[in-house]
């Protein structure tokens, strides 16, 4: 494998946390979520101030991944509206004693989730933007090859595996059939 | 959601061809689009617009513009390594996928060839098709990860 260095911007670029040195977690029931968020805020000795409790419940009634801005608009009205900056400014604690995570489903800004439940790994269409949450366990095995071949151990809890689902590949193979039926 | 175009790939091998591929598109060979070029060629790995800017001396947007165009064309495409803005890189020796440390920012760039075999597996599993040219396998190297370097030279 070809080997490059990276000119400019990317050799200078701050290393990121992504492969967290928190440990995972084990899963959390559901109803006891917000009670085990707050046992993990004050193993760390932080509050559940009114502004965290509201990003963590909107994590909570989120069913995905969710931008800060989604987050601060209330997941569309389900909890509280919050003000956008306390948002960023919690989330970012949050990630640092890993209680949030972030995951990157192609081009666009992070979508937060809680790691409440242990870690998820994604995989994202790139046409169609639908995405799949996985368990890790269920990548291994492409892990070991890429492992294998490239000695790069991966995970796709970070940035998404992404390509086309199996819907757009379709698609995109066999052109629209209404062409055919307007002849 | 992706801002990458589908555009047919061209092939070619120095600044000469890259032009003549360039002019057969109807496209001007203006003196900013030459210097993106030409900082390209010279660059031995995907760059930011801005180190563009900085290494060819041109005006920032008129890089932003220039690579727009040429990745329209089929003569540039970019990459996302990690955080942060887009890096482009030239086509003309085909196509390449990339693998990212996560953790020291090493770049491994395999031809899609290499990583057919893991593509095969990930489409029996899951029905995708995946694609590392756009957004990289990203993970730790082995250098990171502690384990002895198969193939994977690191950059120094």
């Amino acid at each position: 494998m070809a080997s490059i260095s990276v000119s400019g911007q990317v050799a200078s670029r701050r290393v990121t946390a992504a492969i967290s040195p928190v440990p995972p977690r084990p899963p959390v029931a559901a109803t006891h979520r917000l009670a085990a968020a707050a046992a993990i805020l004050r193993e760390h000795g932080l509050r559940l101030s009114s502004a965290r409790r509201l990003v963590i419940e909107a994590l909570i009634v989120a069913d995905g991944p969710m931008s800060a801005e989604q987050i601060a608009h209330g997941i569309g009205g389900r909890v509280p509206s919050s003000d956008r900056g306390s948002v960023y400014r919690n989330l970012e604690r949050l990630e640092q004693i890993g209680l949030v995570a972030h995951v990157h489903l192609g081009d666009g800004p992070g979508l937060y989730s809680l790691i409440l439940f242990g870690d998820r790994e994604y995989l994202a269409c790139t046409r169609c933007g639908d995405y799949r949450e996985v368990h890790p366990r269920d990548l291994d095995e492409a892990r070991r090859a890429i492992e294998d071949r490239f000695g790069y151990r991966v995970q796709f809890s970070h940035f998404a595996l992404l390509g086309l689902c199996s819907s757009c590949v379709v698609e995109v193979a066999e052109p629209p059939r209404y062409v055919a039926r307007l002849a | 959601m992706t801002g990458a175009p589908e555009v047919p790939r061209l092939r070619f091998e120095n600044l000469d061809e890259a032009i003549s591929e360039m002019r057969r598109r109807g496209l001007r060979l203006s003196t900013a689009r030459r210097l993106v070029l030409q900082t390209l060629f010279a660059a031995d790995g995907p760059v930011s617009a801005e180190y563009v800017a900085r290494a060819g001396r041109i005006d920032e947007v008129s890089v932003y513009r220039n690579l727009d165009v040429l990745e329209r064309c089929g003569l540039v495409h970019h990459v996302h390594l990690g955080h942060g803005p887009g890096l482009y890189v030239l086509l003309g020796r085909g196509e390449r996928e990339y693998l990212f440390c996560d953790r020291c920012g090493a770049v491994g760039a395999v031809t899609p060839g290499q990583l057919n075999p893991v593509r095969e597996l990930i489409e029996d599993l899951f029905g995708y098709a995946a694609r590392f040219t756009h957004f990289p396998i990203v993970g730790v190297c082995a250098r990171c990860a502690g384990l002895p370097a198969s193939g994977h030279e690191h950059p120094s």
